[in-house]
């Protein structure tokens, strides 16, 4: 099969100081892989790298090629909902990026407001993000990602600072998307609840790689990597 | 009074647009004024008319961390010069009809407006600066609280040396902020 990202020998280091070492691991259509590790352990800094906003030592390849930031390839939901929606209402805010490719504005809403119906934030498209809750902002995050049909999608940290019921409602919806899902994050059950395969970083190393439910059991492994 | 933002009215719109461009030539006076009374007259009616723009505290709140520019402005320029120059001022007067002109513009309208002709990029730009002063305002507002909870004692021991800390903390927070919202704006398309 031929994978739609292929990681092989990827280093990093910040000013010096290490913060990835020879990672290796490639994903295939359609799976959902969880990047797991401690505070520190490099899992933004590899999302970084494989969505090309850092460059590392190493081959970073997304379908065959490498990353083109602005693409409409890979989508990114950030930890922080400010980071990327800014517009007076949300309905601007997805539809901006459309109308940035080139398609007309009519058409361009029509997709926003479908998006914001499958997310369930309709009742928020002539609200700022900003009036919205964390829940709602980070669903409104995601959703100006899925407006623009990406074919993966990367989730740094998704359900940092939020309450059981969003992060149950997070889940949903990630559940039912078909796409390709890298998500980071030091939530085990969340990552339980949404990847089928695991990443394992300690220190900057890639010390697992397998099935979510056999490296959740591993006790051992958790325990090194900080995680429990 | 605050004019409502959420007022979608016709009038209250082009009552927006005339406050908001009133407050935007007003800012523009305040830049070019040679003369000094025309300059402090600028900045008493903005002053007069802020409550109009702002919601409760944050009407002269906002003005701290600005105050505390230009007070550090006047005091280099004191200690360079003998005599602090009329720029703090300004720099005052033109931050109070800015912030104004940004609160009282009606953005979605103006948004709707201005797609597809050449002020587009312009909107896009002035919108951005707006969320991102929002952005560091917050950041600014939790590095604050932080060290008052820090340090109780606003001119206890160690409170100067907390503060200082605390402004480094502001500006490298900007700095992390910047560069994530930077990042996010490039993986939307949206920046290069």
């Amino acid at each position: 099969m031929n994978p739609v990202l292929e990681v092989i020998g990827l280093s990093f280091a910040f000013d010096g100081a290490p913060a990835l070492h020879d990672i290796h691991f490639s994903v295939e259509k359609g799976e959902r892989v969880g990047i797991v590790g401690g505070n520190g352990a490099g899992k933004s800094t590899l999302l970084w790298c494989v969505l090309g906003l850092l460059k590392g030592k190493g081959r970073v390849r997304v379908f065959g090629r490498r990353p083109a930031i602005g693409g409409n390839c890979v989508g990114a939901v950030f930890q922080n909902p400010e980071d990327q929606l800014f517009m007076p209402r949300l309905i601007d805010d997805l539809t901006l990026p459309l109308v940035n490719q080139g398609i007309p504005p009519a058409q361009a809403r029509a997709r926003a407001e479908v998006t914001l119906q499958s997310l369930g934030l309709e009742f928020a498209a002539n609200r700022p993000a900003a009036r919205l809750s964390l829940g709602e902002r980070k669903r409104a995050a995601l959703a100006a990602v899925l407006v623009t049909r990406p074919q993966i999608i990367v989730l740094d940290e998704p359900t940092a600072e939020l309450d059981g019921r969003s992060v149950r409602r997070l889940v949903e919806l990630l559940n039912g998307l078909a796409l390709t899902q890298i998500v980071a994050s030091h939530d085990l059950p969340f990552l339980g609840a949404v990847t089928s395969r695991l990443l394992v970083l300690i220190g900057g190393h890639l010390v697992a790689d397998g099935p979510t439910r056999a490296l959740l059991a591993d006790r051992e492994l958790l325990d090194r990597a900080g995680l429990i | 009074m605050v004019l409502p933002v959420r007022d979608n009215a016709r009038p209250m719109i082009v009552l927006r647009y005339a406050a908001g461009s009133l407050s935007l030539v007003a800012a523009l006076v305040a830049i070019l004024a040679r003369n000094d009374v025309l300059l402090v007259a600028c900045g008493v009616v903005a002053l007069a008319i802020r409550p109009f723009a702002f919601h409760g505290r944050t009407t002269w709140l906002s003005l701290l961390p600005i105050g505390a520019f230009a007070a550090g402005l006047a005091l280099l320029e004191l200690v360079s010069n003998g005599v602090p120059s009329w720029l703090p001022v300004r720099t005052v007067v033109v931050f109070l009809w800015l912030t104004s002109a940004s609160r009282l513009w009606p953005w979605t309208d103006l948004l709707g407006r201005a797609h597809g002709s050449v002020f587009w990029t312009p909107v896009l730009f002035a919108l951005v600066t707006r969320h991102f002063v929002h952005v560091l305002s917050a950041e600014t507002v939790r590095v604050l609280r932080a060290r008052s909870l820090q340090v109780p004692r606003r001119f206890g021991p160690g409170a100067f040396r907390a503060l200082g800390w605390a402004l480094i903390a502001i500006v490298l927070r900007s700095w992390g902020r910047a560069e994530r919202f930077y990042a996010a704006q490039r993986l939307r398309g949206l920046a290069t």
